[in-house]
């Protein structure tokens, strides 16, 4: 492998810009790096499971506490109300907490046993959002997963997709931000969302899509006289006027600002609440079928290093989990109920795969001395349902008070980790995870699945056990 | 015909620079540089055009200083062709947004488009770096540099303040920089310079309070590391931080020759200058009060046996300091970080990183690109490793800009006037023929480049005439440059991070296209309550002002892309108007904002 030392080896042909499998990388020079002469390649003998057409990862950020949650375990500050029950498929879950949470965790595959080194919020909430450690020395190059998702599945929009492919909610809030797109052109980056803002500007009446129309048309006519000149300051200016063009067709495409209309019923079931609307709008988006296939949602401000379980406290488990429990629910419930556009038979469900995790778990056993409970990165759970996921499944096991794990859920002794989720999530949508790219403006190789996670190599299968 | 348009093309490549005097061009100055006239712009525009034919290779357009002869220089050689130089209109909105980072106002422009005196340009210059807008927008960048956000508490208004007067009063730069490192303070509330450090602090270990009574406990090596990377980043252009996890040998050899020759000791060995420094927060009620911080030098050096979060084990025992650049040790009976400043500044790299990152910040990108990420080992063209370019793409140019800068006695000011003088940043965006990227090292045009986030904002202030409303200090400012910290909420957050506003936490990103932007444009408040005649807007100040729908369209187009209409623009505009006078102005100032032109600094 030979890596650029001169500024001619890094400069582009077209000839060298390849597509690969959709990864379309023609115009990737990023603003401030180097020109790309990249290239993919992959030893691959995995066989992506494509089995679902759109993910939605549900990130609990800031860190939900397992052990009172959906890793039970008895310890001397279990609150008295918890009310906790036993399911049917053995998982202990407060009722008092989880009611209908507790409904849909027969749709759930729970696996107990993931693992992380990061103990940092930034840091683990990074490493969700990109699927690997975070290293300032190559930062500027790593994309979210999201865009990397919507460079792959490029090759699969039709012409009728007007909708980003990635969209998220609430990103900003979280303490990574939302994340550029690397080294992948600027087109795939995510379309964050504030969902109180997304329900008032993007539902447009008639009257303001006629005056948009209005504007537009002064707007094309004003670029048109003058594109010759424009054109020759050079492609950056034309290309922002692609996308304006694009945003343009979004606009006007009558299935956006559908998808940003929801019920008094919805906000009823889904919780008035940031995360409400977001799953409420994740599920509409979803079900305009118009080319959005990967949704984050950032459910933030978990992190209770005290006051965990206060109710006097301004942020506190009780709070956040009265967010959680209707919102994840009603999602599960509304996806597995609607009927699937694209395939006759099958329910969103069917086609959508759902994650939802932290970046790291809580401290088990008593709690700490400001009454709350701070980061644990040796075992915590994630959900997944959907796209052929095996309801009911409890993979991996934790200890009597949930400080290590003692089955670790999958066909190896390691525990999983994110980087086994991600694969997993590229897995259910059909795409190569084994895949590489090199030449990038460092020098250095991006592979999908990084397997070289902190403190030593890691496998980079997917959980396929959540498929029962 | 075509002899007509050769004379003027030759004319003005050999005296673009002559504006106004008695010759030829400077009777045709006007003309040429695109003045008031609308109808006579369709004729420069075809001028201008055909003008990059005739201004032919680099070596027609005048040397103005010493980067000029450096970079034309190189261009000869080479046999790469310039862009011609910038019009009059180009240029005063460019340097305005380069300098002071807005958009000129219609009256400055016009008098600009207007003056017939001669270094009229220069003088522009100078005028822009004497404007408060000129310590705001650089005070700014200071701030983005070193992460100003809450984690330095409020002391990050005082940094502010603090930044701001240095700048203003062209404070030595080799001084600030000293002043950073070397900053002890019981609160960090009143000691600005202090701010730099307490921002880089890491935690321990989450949920335990400091032992504030046994400072032999308290260690802090990540704080330090932190600012090792820091220091090393912002005042030599190296990035250290791969060395601050492992040695380079074995990992750097494809990436950078000379960090491959450091290893992990001497990075702990530079880091060991703040080995004595420990920042301890002050308390309330057993819990630390964030961003506000003790900074002093409290402790014993450097002990890799420390506990860590951030890195894997470090070994090796106390450390003595030493400068990563040259291994010169500290001179024992000095301060530490007296000595961190003294031989950080002394070194010819710390000139010469500094001049390279304000280049790159005036001319698109840098001599060494990025501009933090120089290779020590590949500066020297008589001294190469085998196998590697040479890093620099105009090494004397460089060396000489250090220099410079260094005899200036470090004035910033000084540097940007040396840069923004030169014909080579002056030089157009409209290139002659078929660009191809690797004329990109030549600098044989202009970069185009996105505004950033805060300018986009800014010029929508400007051009609308509706301030937005953030806070520096106790005072309402509105643009969004005068404040401290992004502080945006709502629709405003949403469309400043769109325009990759940073939050001074995650890794920065540099402004780019994105879907997103066109979209909030078309719909966000941000702009949409802007372009309505209320309020005291520009566009109702027009419609009141003026009868003549012509006039109202022509200040449009000045005040929001700071140029004359064409006429073909000028008719679809006030044919826009001709059924509603108000909604019609309202659209023209909508699509204004919407162009390309608007948001692109040509």
């Amino acid at each position: 492998m030979s890596y650029p030392k001169t500024i001619r080896e890094v400069l582009p042909t077209r000839r060298d810009l390849l597509q690969f499998g959709g990864l379309g990388l023609a115009g990737a020079a990023a603003q401030g790096l180097w020109p790309l002469r990249v290239s993919a390649s992959t030893g691959s003998k995995v066989t992506p499971r494509g089995s679902a057409r759109s993910v939605i990862f549900y990130e609990i950020s800031g860190a939900i506490s397992h052990v009172d949650c959906f890793d039970f375990k008895e310890n001397p500050d279990t609150q008295k109300d918890f009310d906790v029950r036993t399911l049917k498929n053995g998982v202990h879950l407060s009722h008092f907490l989880f009611p209908r949470t507790e409904k849909v965790m027969d749709k759930v595959a729970l696996l107990r046993s993931l693992r992380t080194h990061e103990q940092v919020h930034f840091r683990g909430q990074y490493y969700v959002q990109t699927g690997r450690q975070m290293n300032f020395a190559f930062a500027k190059e790593i994309p979210a997963i999201g865009s990397v998702i919507a460079a792959e599945l490029d090759g699969r929009r039709r012409e009728s997709d007007t909708f980003p492919t990635y969209i998220s909610f609430n990103l900003e809030k979280g303490a990574a931000g939302a994340l550029a797109t690397g080294f992948l052109p600027p087109r795939f980056s995510v379309f964050d969302l504030i969902p109180e803002q997304a329900l008032k500007g993007m539902a447009l009446d008639q009257k303001a899509i006629e005056l948009v129309e209005e504007r537009w048309r002064l707007l094309d006519a004003l670029r048109k006289t003058e594109a010759g000149r424009v054109a020759g300051y050079g492609i950056e200016m034309k290309t922002y006027e692609n996308f304006s063009e694009t945003a343009h067709r979004l606009i006007s495409d009558a299935r956006w600002p559908a998808a940003f209309q929801i019920t008094e019923d919805d906000k009823k079931r889904y919780g008035n609440t940031s995360v409400g609307v977001s799953c409420a709008l994740a599920r509409n988006v979803l079900k305009q079928d118009a080319g959005t296939h990967y949704i984050h949602i950032c459910h933030p401000g978990w992190d209770h290093h005290g006051q965990i379980w206060d109710r006097s406290a301004s942020s506190h488990h009780y709070k956040l989990i009265q967010e959680f429990d209707p919102a994840f629910a009603s999602l599960l419930e509304d996806l597995a109920e609607t009927p699937s556009k694209a395939t006759p038979g099958k329910t969103m469900l069917d086609e959508t795969l759902v994650v939802a995790m932290s970046e790291f778990g809580r401290t088990p056993g008593p709690l700490n001395h400001l009454k709350g409970r701070d980061h644990y990165h040796p075992c915590f759970p994630a959900m997944f349902a959907g796209a052929g996921v095996k309801g009911g499944l409890v993979l991996g096991a934790t200890n009597k008070d949930g400080t290590a794990h003692t089955e670790t859920g999958w066909n190896r002794k390691e525990q999983p980790r994110i980087e086994n989720v991600v694969a997993t999530m590229y897995s259910a949508l059909g795409i190569d995870w084994t895949k590489s790219v090199h030449n990038l403006p460092s020098g250095r190789t991006y592979t999908y699945v990084d397997p070289l996670g902190a403190n030593g190599f890691v496998p980079t299968d997917e959980i396929g056990t959540i498929y029962g | 015909m075509t002899r007509g348009l050769l004379i003027l093309g030759t004319a003005a490549g050999l005296f673009a620079q002559a504006a106004g005097d008695d010759t030829f061009a400077g009777a045709h100055a006007p003309i040429l540089n695109n003045a008031k006239k609308p109808d006579v712009g369709a004729v420069t525009d075809r001028v201008a055009r055909a003008l990059p034919a005739a201004a032919g290779r680099g070596g027609k357009i005048a040397r103005a200083n010493f980067v000029d002869t450096h970079i034309f220089g190189k261009m000869e050689r080479d046999g790469v062709v310039s862009a011609p130089l910038t019009t009059d209109a180009e240029f005063f909105r460019r340097a305005s947004l380069d300098l002071t980072g807005r958009i000129p106002s219609p009256a400055e422009l016009s008098a600009f488009l207007d003056d017939k005196s001669p270094n009229k340009r220069a003088r522009a210059i100078d005028a822009f770096i004497e404007t408060e807008a000129f310590v705001e927008k650089w005070s700014y960048f200071f701030l983005d540099q070193f992460r100003a956000n809450g984690k330095m508490g409020r002391g990050y208004q005082l940094f502010h303040y603090w930044l701001k007067d240095a700048i203003r009063s062209d404070r030595p730069y080799d001084d600030v920089a000293r002043s950073m490192m070397n900053a002890s303070a019981k609160s960090n509330l009143v000691v600005a310079a202090s701010n730099v450090l307490v921002r880089e602090h890491v935690e321990g270990k989450p949920g335990q309070a400091l032992d504030g009574n046994d400072i032999s406990k308290v260690h802090q090596l990540d704080t330090h590391d932190e600012l090792a990377i820091q220091f090393g980043k912002m005042f030599l252009g190296i990035n250290l931080s791969c060395v601050s996890c492992h040695d380079g040998a074995g990992h750097l050899e494809k990436v950078n020759v000379w960090l491959t020759s450091r290893t992990r000791r001497d990075f702990f060995a530079f880091a060991a200058f703040l080995g004595k420094t420990r920042y301890i927060p002050h308390l309330e009620n057993r819990q630390a009060i964030m961003g506000h911080f003790i900074v002093d030098d409290l402790a014993t050096g450097y002990d890799t046996k420390g506990p860590s979060l951030l890195r894997t084990p470090r070994w090796g025992g106390p450390g003595k300091p030493a400068f990563i650049l040259t291994r010169e040790a500290a001179k024992p009976t000095e301060e530490p970080r007296d000595e961190m400043g003294r031989l950080l500044t002394a070194d010819p790299q710390f000139a010469r990183a500094t001049a390279n990152m304000f280049f790159a910040k005036l001319m698109g990108r840098g001599i060494v690109e990025p501009y933090d990420e120089f290779d020590l080992a590949r500066q020297d063209p008589k001294n190469l490793p085998a196998g590697w370019d040479l890093q620099p793409s105009h090494p004397e140019l460089l060396n000489e800009l250090a220099t410079d800068f260094r005899k200036s006695g470090f004035k910033l000011k000084h540097l940007f006037r040396t840069i923004c003088n030169s014909n080579a940043y002056q030089l157009s965006a409209q290139y002659p023929g078929e660009w191809k990227e690797s004329y990109s090292p030549y600098f044989a045009r202009k970069f185009v480049r996105m505004l950033s986030a805060e300018e986009v904002h800014d010029a929508l202030v400007s051009a609308t005439g509706r301030p937005g409303a953030f806070k520096y200090g106790n005072e309402k400012v509105g643009m969004a440059m005068q404040s401290s910290v992004p502080t945006a909420t709502g629709e405003l957050k949403s469309f400043m991070v769109a325009f990759g506003q940073s939050n001074r936490s995650n890794p920065p990103r540099p402004p780019a296209a994105s879907p997103l932007q066109p979209l909030l444009l078309l719909r966000s408040p941000v702009v949409t309550e802007r372009v309505l005649a209320e309020k005291d807007s520009r566009v109702q100040r027009l419609l009141d002002t003026y009868k003549d729908d012509n006039k109202v369209v022509e200040e449009l187009f000045v005040g929001t892309l700071s140029r004359y209409p064409s006429a073909g623009e000028k008719k679809l505009a006030v044919d826009a108007m001709a059924a509603n006078r108000v909604e019609g102005a309202q659209n023209v100032q909508w699509a204004l904002v919407n162009l390309a032109e608007f948001l692109y600094n040509y």
